[in-house]
């Protein structure tokens, strides 16, 4: 095979395979906003408050879904989109 | 979260529960707000599945002191109705609840034919989450004779008394987990 249409078919190929792999590292990114935000609307829709008699507090499961769940989602998603392919 | 002293129910006599004719009343303190609560009922229904003849269930809708007298309509009362020989019940400031030594929502008190207490506690293992556990386990091998006795097990769901009305000191109350 001609080298210069091999460098070519290479380059094409390389460029074909980043381009999915960076689609898919952005897909999976956005399924990580997605997966924590209905976290936070889950755990504020089923048990938004904890009762003690007739006081209630926000129920530890609410924070815990913003900032565990922003935490958890925080790291493949900074790298999907600082290090994608 | 680590668990409190020991509780021990009073016999059912001595706590103004009335036994239900079968060969055991389990008695179980709900506060009508507290969205745990919907798994520690499910867990009931789920163990006592196939055994519920044996069983006269008592649920102690706790209605606190000072809260509107519809606060006891919430749609924990649909989940308590869908377990087998139940009877649901008023109980205005959560009075009988605390004779009986039950602080959290979702405890349960199981009595025998003769009003003694075999088994006591939580029937989940986290707050809301539904699944085995040893409570329930316990309650089912009680019910369905392969086993005799069981211990108390941590109760997990929210407080039945408003602090500043409890009469009973926090941590007194039995293997409570909030």
């Amino acid at each position: 095979m001609n080298p210069a249409v091999h460098a070519r078919r290479v380059q094409i190929f390389d460029h074909d395979l980043n381009r999915i792999r960076c689609g898919a590292d952005r897909l999976i990114a956005g399924l990580m906003i997605l997966q924590w935000l209905a976290g936070i609307v889950v755990a504020a829709v089923v048990s938004p408050l904890t009762w003690r008699g007739v006081e209630s507090a926000l129920h530890i499961h609410l924070p815990a879904a913003v900032l565990l769940g922003g935490l958890l989602a925080l790291a493949p998603v900074t790298l999907a989109f600082l290090a994608s392919g | 979260m680590k668990p409190g002293s020991l509780w021990t129910p009073p016999e059912a006599g001595g706590a103004g529960i009335a036994l239900g004719g079968t060969d055991f009343t389990l008695v179980i303190a709900v506060h009508p707000q507290c969205s745990c609560t919907r798994a520690s009922l499910e867990q009931i229904e789920r163990s006592l599945a196939g055994v519920s003849d044996r069983v006269s269930t008592r649920i102690l809708l706790c209605h606190p002191e000072g809260s509107p007298s519809d606060a006891i309509r919430t749609d924990l009362l649909n989940a308590a109705m869908r377990i087998s020989h139940v009877r649901i019940q008023a109980d205005p400031g959560g009075k009988q609840a605390e004779q009986l030594g039950c602080r959290t929502s979702g405890s349960v008190v199981l009595y025998d034919r003769d009003g003694r207490p075999r088994f006591w506690g939580g029937v989940t293992a986290s707050r809301g989450h539904s699944g085995d556990c040893p409570g329930s386990e316990m309650l089912r091998a009680i019910v369905s004779g392969t086993r005799s006795d069981g211990h108390s097990t941590p109760v997990f769901g929210c407080g039945l008394q408003t602090p500043q009305l409890s009469a009973i000191p926090e941590g007194a109350g039995g293997s409570i987990r909030r």
